[in-house]
Formats: structure tokens, C-alpha cells, sequence
């Protein structure tokens, strides 16, 4: 199958910036690797260590700043080139489906060099993302091709929507004018951490209601992410769910969007 | 069905009525003036056909096929418009590249020496390019694109007058060696004038004209002479503006001439194009 | 050659007007070649449907001719042509006008010839 020139222009785009990304990752385990020799030579530090856990949640917030980025340039270029809209649609997801799978799979070689670094010396401990919510799972079993294989699979899926979420918020940004950003902007603040707390706490100590809401809804994001049932692939349907709804309102946004002057 | 086809379009943004049931035909292989003032709908015009606005009303075919989000459709048009689209932060070198992913008939060779012609440095950002070497990074990519339907949306902006030129040669080099469709939408009436086949002029949405350039150069003439002379002789005539100069006077108007009547002293010559233009888009 | 937009002319009538003018002062000889439709219209910015036309009603008359891929010629006996044309044009436009206005003025045969001849002299 010949990959249409939006598909290659919008993967291009992110090349450079996927580079430097693991370029600072790798040197960050290089300078605590380096750390780590040199505590070891030097007497006396024996109770020095170093944990690293959650480095390969950096990605996500990485691929969410991607999304972010992802429509204006190409939005444009697909007008100038005579590239629909629906196109630019269905090869962005293309786009967005690659970044996952490939940043999933460079995931892999970091959490190997990692936990390789951990073998090496004991000073170091390094853990992924789904050994800290899934304990239980893979207690005992920090190397198990189980756990490889689940981490491969969950990253898609929480990069993928990650990818969705930023895309749909840049989206939704380029239909609004000034006026509306900021509105929106300084009312998701006020709401999510002004009037949001503010009410919880009152609700809760009036005894209106007997507990948190945010506690109700911490309870929510660990049912849909298995974290109680201790079940990875509970979160990757989940994540899936996100990800079509963030891909359709997207659509939703897109089909009548207009070049702007 | 070849050709672009603009049938009953009506566009709207908020109260402003930028079209209004605007109905027109480009066919293949001509070289069209889109005239209007600034403002006057010529660029909607331009941007409904290639899809980047939607009509409110009405529908547009370019070959038969329907203009709106047809991939098949939009890779026959090409638009160099006013804004850039092109990222910023790209070098003019890029974008040619990637031109030429986008339009397999892309000149990138062909591309390459209109720069050097226009003294482009094609190294350089786009962002960096001043108002007229952004023009001329527009023209050396419309030029070079090779579809049947190309669309300039006012293409000598902020151009010298010696590179002006050169654009105005190119495209009739280009379009006397492989023909296609250019529609220049402009409100430099006389510079195009020579240029173009047909005119079509536009104000405040409506289409007022419609015609062969040769015809609407028919349609009226230029007289002058003295004062008392071309007061007597446009009497009985539509006259779209006079000048005074002393004692001499000059008169354009629109109506065919009998020469044999025109009496002796008095001077005639083609019409004035640029002030017939502005006559008819002048607000009343 | 100079094309003038504010001719009254049309554009493609002052092109067939101006290469019949390089023919007859010898510009462009005959048996010899003349720029091609598209050297035309770049070297004077016009439409080259326009320049097509106007050459169009020179080979029409005979004064130029067409190889095919090779280009046009200006055909042999052409200047001839050309002259006896316009010794015709000159009778319309100046000889009949000049009677014309010479009957206002009542002013005799005798006399224009002889200010035909004074115009000669000087």
C-alpha cells in the first residue's frame, strides 16, 4: 500500500522531537547510572540508592504534548494541498495508531535497559508504571514475558488516548475565538480547582453527603483502570473507550471547520 | 464535464453577505481575471472552490465531481492564496519537497530555477520571507504544480514592478507551452487586462460581469477634446467620467461608436479599463 | 512594435498591424522566420489566444505561412501584398478624406496636386 503524503508529512513532523525526547531519557539513566558507579567506589555510602519507577509514564505526557500540536500546521497544509478533511482525519489516527505501537515498543527497550541497570546493581531500583498498579499481578515476577508483553499492549492504549485527548483539546481550541479560549481556559481553573473542592468539602461537611465525591471518583478511575480488580486489560478497554469518544468529537469539530484569515 | 462549475453560491459570515447566488463557469484552458475591490467576496470565492470555506448555498463541480472534501476532486485545483499556509518554521526548499508528494506533477527542477530567477534563497524559513518573497515562494509553487486548475489570489502583492513582470511572462510562457486553467483574482485591472480572456467582475458578493475581455474593451471607448466640443458630442451618451484639464476635457463612455459621426478635433481612443472598473465598483 | 492599450484597436488587430509593418520595412524578409506565438505574447504580455488570432488573419491572407513544428514564415511575395493593401487602406482613410474636406474648402484638383508636390519637396 502506497501511505499517502499526509500520513508522511503529519509522522515527519514528530521525528525530530521523538529524537531529543530519548536522547534526554537515555541520559537520564546514563547520569544515574553514573551516579550510581561512583557512589559504589566511593566507601561509606553504602545506604545510597536510587528508585526510579514511572519513567515510562514521560512518553504520555510527551505524546500528549504531541496531540496538542498536532492540528493547526497540518490542518493547513492539507487545505493548501487539496487534502480533505476527512483524510487529514483518518491519517491522523494512522498517525497517532504508529506513534503508539512505536513509542510503546522504544518503552520496551528503556524499561529492558532499566531493569537491567537494576539487575547490575542493587542500589538502583527500577519499576514500571504497571508494576506499581498492578502489584499483585506480577508480584515476584519483575522480568516474566507476561509483564513485557502486558506493558507493550497497555502503553498502546494509554498513548493512544493520551494522543486523542491532546487532539481533541487543540481541536476544539482552533474553532474557538480569543474571547472563548480564555473563558474556557479560566473556567476549567475555577471549576477543577476552585468551585470543585470548594463544593465537595461543604457537601461532605454538611452531611449532605456521607462521603468525598473526589473520593467517589478516585474510586471510578481505579474500577476503569482495573486497579481493584487487579486487571490490566480492564484499563486498555477502557482507554479504547476513551480514545473513540475523544476521535468523535473530534470529528464532530473537524467536518466543518474553516480556514481561518 | 469539464471545466469548474460555480452554481447559485451563497456564503455568510455573521451579517455580512460575502457571495450572493454567485453563478459562473471556468472552462479548460483559459486564463481568467476574477476583479473586485478588496473585500468585494473574490478570495471566498477562491477558497469555496478549494474546499478550505463551505458554501452555505449552492454547489461547485471541477470536472463533474463535487468540490466539497473530494480528494480526487481538489487535486486537479491548486490556490495560491493571500495567508500562507505553509508551516513557518519550514525552509522554501521543504515545501517544495513536500510538494511534491502532494502533486506527483510537481517541477521541482522547474521550481528550483524560477527561485534562482527571482532571486529566492529557497534555504530560507518561510516565516523569514518578506511580503513579496512570500508572493514570489507562492508564484514559484503555483507555477511549478502543473494542475489543470490554478488559482491566484492576488499574486503580485507587495512585488517590484520588474518582478511583476517576470510573473506576468512566466505565466504566459508556462501557459503557451502547456495550457491550463488560471484564474487571477486581482483588482490591478490594467496590468492583467492584456493577459486575460475573461473578466469577471465582482462587488459586494454579486457578480456584476461576466464577459470576453475583447467585448468588454468594445463596450465603451474614450473621447477628447475641447471642452465645448465633448460637452456637445456626449449629449445624448452614458458617460461614466470626465476630466478636466484647462480647457481640454476627456470623457469615457459605455455604447458602441459610429466613427463616421464623430466629429473632427475630437480624439478617440479604447476604453479606459482601470475607470470603468472603478465606476463599477465604486459605492454609490 | 508597440502595443497600446488605449488603441482603440484591439489588441490582436495592432499585432497583425505591427508585424505587417516589420514585413514592409523589411524587419522580417520574406522566406524568413518570425517569432513564434509564444515569444509574441511574453515579449508583449498578452493573452497568446490573442496573438494566435492576430497572426491567424495574416496566414488568412496569405502573408505568412505555417511548417508544421518548425515554425512561421513570411511568404514569398508578401511585401508586394502587403503594399498594394495598403496603397488600398491609404486611399480609404486619407485620399477620400482629404477630397472630402478639400470639397469644404473648395479647393481644386489642380491645387491639391500641387500641394501634394509641395509636400514631396519639402
Amino acid at each position: 500500500m502506497k501511505l499517502s503524503a499526509i500520513y508522511k508529512f503529519q509522522l515527519a513532523e514528530h521525528k525530530k522531537s521523538i529524537i531529543v525526547f530519548y536522547l534526554v531519557i537515555i541520559a537520564i539513566l546514563a547520569v544515574v547510572f553514573t551516579i550510581n558507579i561512583v557512589s559504589v567506589l566511593i566507601p561509606n555510602q553504602s545506604n545510597f540508592s536510587i528508585q526510579l519507577s514511572g519513567i515510562d509514564l514521560a512518553p504520555t505526557i510527551f505524546l500528549f504534548v504531541c496531540g496538542l500540536n498536532a492540528f493547526k500546521e497540518n490542518f493547513q497544509m492539507s487545505l493548501q494541498n487539496g487534502i480533505s478533511r476527512k483524510s487529514l482525519f483518518v491519517n491522523r489516527i494512522a498517525v497517532d495508531l504508529t506513534l503508539a505501537v512505536g513509542m510503546s515498543l522504544l518503552n520496551q527497550i528503556i524499561l529492558f535497559i532499566g531493569k537491567s541497570m537494576a539487575l547490575f546493581s542493587a542500589t538502583i531500583q527500577y519499576s514500571s508504571l504497571l508494576e506499581e498498579l498492578y502489584g499483585l499481578r506480577y508480584a515476584g515476577h519483575p522480568n516474566g514475558l507476561m509483564l513485557y508483553l502486558e506493558i507493550f499492549l497497555f502503553y498502546i492504549f494509554l498513548f493512544a488516548a493520551f494522543l486523542s485527548i491532546g487532539y481533541f483539546i487543540t481541536v476544539a481550541f482552533y474553532r474557538m475565538n480569543k474571547k472563548q479560549k480564555i473563558a474556557y481556559i479560566v473556567g476549567f481553573y475555577i471549576l477543577a480547582f476552585v468551585a470543585f473542592p470548594l463544593i465537595d468539602e461543604l457537601l461532605y461537611k454538611l452531611g449532605i453527603f456521607s462521603v468525598l465525591i473526589s473520593e467517589v471518583l478516585l474510586r471510578f478511575l481505579y474500577a476503569i483502570m482495573g486497579v481493584s480488580a487487579q486487571n490490566p486489560y480492564i484499563a486498555m478497554i477502557s482507554l479504547l473507550i476513551i480514545s473513540i469518544i475523544m476521535r468523535s468529537l473530534t470529528w464532530l469539530l473537524v467536518r466543518k471547520t474553516g480556514i481561518k484569515n | 464535464m469539464n471545466g469548474i462549475e460555480v452554481n447559485n453560491i451563497t456564503k455568510r459570515f455573521g451579517d455580512t453577505l460575502a457571495l450572493n447566488q454567485v453563478s459562473l463557469k471556468f472552462e479548460p484552458n483559459k486564463i481568467y481575471g476574477l476583479l473586485g475591490r478588496n473585500g468585494a467576496g473574490k478570495s471566498t470565492l477562491l477558497n469555496i472552490i478549494t474546499n478550505r470555506l463551505f458554501p452555505d448555498e449552492g454547489d461547485i463541480k471541477i470536472e463533474g465531481l463535487a468540490s466539497v472534501e473530494n480528494d480526487e476532486a481538489q487535486k486537479k485545483v491548486y490556490l495560491m492564496s493571500e495567508k500562507n499556509l505553509y508551516p513557518d518554521s519550514m525552509s522554501c526548499r521543504e515545501v517544495f519537497k513536500w510538494s511534491l508528494m502532494f502533486y506527483p506533477n510537481f517541477d521541482l527542477e522547474y521550481a528550483k530555477e524560477l527561485a534562482k530567477q527571482f532571486g529566492l534563497d529557497i534555504n530560507k524559513k518561510v516565516k523569514t520571507l518578506s511580503t513579496g518573497f512570500s508572493s514570489i515562494f507562492k508564484i514559484v509553487i503555483a507555477l511549478s504544480v502543473n494542475t489543470p486548475y490554478v488559482l491566484f489570489d492576488e499574486p503580485v502583492l507587495g512585488l517590484d514592478a520588474n518582478h511583476r513582470e517576470m510573473f506576468y511572462k512566466l505565466l504566459i510562457k508556462k501557459y503557451s507551452h502547456s495550457p491550463f486553467t488560471a484564474i487571477i483574482s486581482t483588482h490591478l485591472i490594467e496590468e492583467v487586462a492584456m493577459i486575460l480572456e475573461n473578466v469577471m467582475i465582482i462587488k459586494n458578493g454579486d457578480l456584476l460581469i461576466n464577459e470576453s475581455c475583447e467585448t468588454l474593451l468594445k463596450s465603451g471607448y474614450s473621447v477628447s477634446g475641447t471642452a465645448k466640443q465633448i460637452d456637445d458630442f456626449i449629449l445624448d451618451k452614458e458617460v461614466i467620467s470626465i476630466d478636466a484639464l484647462g480647457g481640454l476635457k476627456t470623457a469615457t463612455i459605455i455604447g458602441a461608436v459610429d466613427k463616421s459621426t464623430l466629429p473632427l478635433g475630437i480624439e478617440m481612443t479604447g476604453l479606459d479599463l482601470q475607470k470603468f472598473f472603478i465606476k463599477l465598483t465604486n459605492e454609490e | 512594435m508597440q502595443i497600446n492599450f488605449e488603441d482603440e484597436r484591439p489588441i490582436f488587430m495592432q499585432i497583425a498591424e505591427g508585424i505587417e509593418d516589420a514585413i514592409l520595412t523589411g524587419a522580417f524578409a520574406e522566406e524568413e522566420q518570425i517569432p513564434s506565438i509564444t515569444e509574441l505574447s511574453v515579449n508583449y504580455k498578452i493573452n497568446p489566444a490573442t496573438a494566435l488570432k492576430g497572426i491567424a488573419i495574416l496566414v488568412d491572407e496569405g502573408i505568412i505561412f505555417k511548417k508544421r513544428g518548425i515554425g512561421m514564415f513570411v511568404a514569398q511575395g508578401s511585401v508586394l501584398k502587403l503594399r498594394n493593401k495598403r496603397k488600398e487602406l491609404f486611399y480609404e482613410h486619407y485620399i477620400k478624406r482629404l477630397i472630402e474636406e478639400a470639397k469644404k474648402l473648395g479647393i481644386t484638383t489642380a491645387e491639391i496636386l500641387d500641394m501634394v508636390e509641395r509636400g514631396y519637396e519639402e
